[in-house]
């Protein structure tokens, strides 16, 4: 999804190639001297950030905007503060780069908040690497609902076969979730049987049925 | 029909509103940002307010098919109160966003120093940023708030052929 500088380049008009060089620079001059942002005002590299969308294209803003990240090398209250003042757009791209910032699990809050989001570009984008790499059990799982919820397509979840191999906690509020929206007459999610499948432990899973035996529901609760 | 709704204020309009306008051929409109009814007291009320306009609320519109846009500023009558007014310092920022179409409203609410001083800056930001400014006119005094606006328009920086458009809001 996210475009490599090379990738980038080849796809950019030339006006849009220079504007990202230029901006790659000052990116690249505030990591060897970072700028002290006043309350109100933002280094230049941050202005170009937020503008990249109308100079690189809106459909290679969210590239552009990771390269210029990784290339400021981004600490936590940089991250914060784009994240923080930015538009959905903007909040996307960084949500997007963390994984590939040198931060520790300390953005955790930035996709917690985007969690808490109603706006699905935001919540799709909070479940990346970065994501599968630091949430922890209980905040993934409601990760994971959030998404069956907002009908955001799974295949957003990173590592998510992974995370949920012989989670039987998450089977639990999966099949509690389907018996809620059956109780209620509303459908349940197709894609809420495609992670109840990949629930099954490891093991069972090369002796079991392959997932597409997983009940139809309500999906019981107890076998897992 | 295709219609393009140059400004209307969505912050206060339900999603059925949103369901009636594409039904009736909305397909993009303009929000200008404007004074809520209450008055704000800090900065950081504005920036919670404009952050709205460039993420929930195009969310919103998006969800019923419609294109959201906005212009930014603080508004005539806010520019009056000393606590909002670095609001100034953190609008260049926002005017690099997309979404944002214009600065505005602006323009003159009771003809004040310190509406004079907003009004002026932010002719200048519009200049600066290569964008249009969305121009309030006041509702006391309209033909000599008219005419001042006007002149302060002719002495700024912003180009004569994409100068301001002039528009008169409903919110009072």
């Amino acid at each position: 999804m996210l475009k490599s500088r090379k990738e980038l380049d080849a796809e950019l008009g030339g006006a849009a190639r220079a504007w990202l060089d230029e901006a790659l620079a000052e990116a690249a001059h505030d990591a060897a001297t970072p700028d002290t942002p006043g309350p109100y005002t933002s280094p230049p590299w941050e202005l170009r950030y937020a503008a990249a969308g109308r100079h690189c294209g809106p459909e290679h803003a969210d590239s552009a905007r990771s390269l210029l990240l990784v290339e400021a090398r981004a600490t936590l209250p940089t991250v914060t503060r784009l994240y923080e003042q930015g538009t959905a757009a903007e909040r996307r791209a960084v949500l997007l780069t963390l994984h590939r910032l040198d931060l520790g699990a300390t953005a955790l809050p930035l996709v917690e908040d985007a969690l808490r989001a109603n706006d699905t570009r935001l919540v799709a984008s909070a479940v990346g690497p970065y994501a599968a790499d630091h949430l922890d059990p209980h905040a993934w799982r409601h990760a994971v609902l959030k998404c069956l919820f907002t009908e955001v397509p799974v295949a957003a979840v990173a590592r998510l076969d992974d995370r949920a191999r012989g989670d039987a906690e998450l089977a639990r509020m999966l099949g509690d979730f389907a018996d809620e929206r059956t109780a209620a007459g509303r459908a349940v999610p197709e894609d809420l049987r495609t992670v109840l499948a990949l629930t099954a432990p490891a093991d069972e899973g090369a002796h079991r049925a392959p997932p597409t035996a997983a009940p139809a529901a309500p999906a019981p609760t107890e076998e897992f | 029909m295709r219609i393009f709704d140059p400004h209307i204020h969505m912050t206060s309009r339900t999603t059925d509103d949103y369901r009636a306008m594409y039904d009736a051929g909305v397909r993009a409109l303009v929000e200008p940002s404007f004074w809520l009814g209450q008055p704000r007291t800090s900065p950081a009320s504005f920036f919670d307010y404009f952050d709205a306009l460039l993420g929930w609320e195009p969310f919103r519109a998006s969800q019923y098919g419609i294109a959201h846009h906005c212009t930014l500023a603080l508004n005539p009558k806010e520019a009056n109160d000393p606590r909002c007014t670095p609001v100034l310092d953190a609008l260049p920022r926002y005017l690099e966003k997309d979404g944002v179409v214009a600065v505005g409203e602006i323009g003159y609410d009771s003809m004040t120093p310190a509406e004079d001083h907003a009004l002026a800056a932010q002719l200048q930001l519009a200049a600066d940023h290569g964008l249009p400014a969305l121009v309030h006119t006041p509702h006391r005094d309209k033909l000599a708030g008219l005419h001042r606006t006007i002149d302060v328009i002719r002495e700024s920086n912003l180009p004569r052929s994409t100068s301001s458009s002039t528009t008169s809001t409903r919110q009072r």
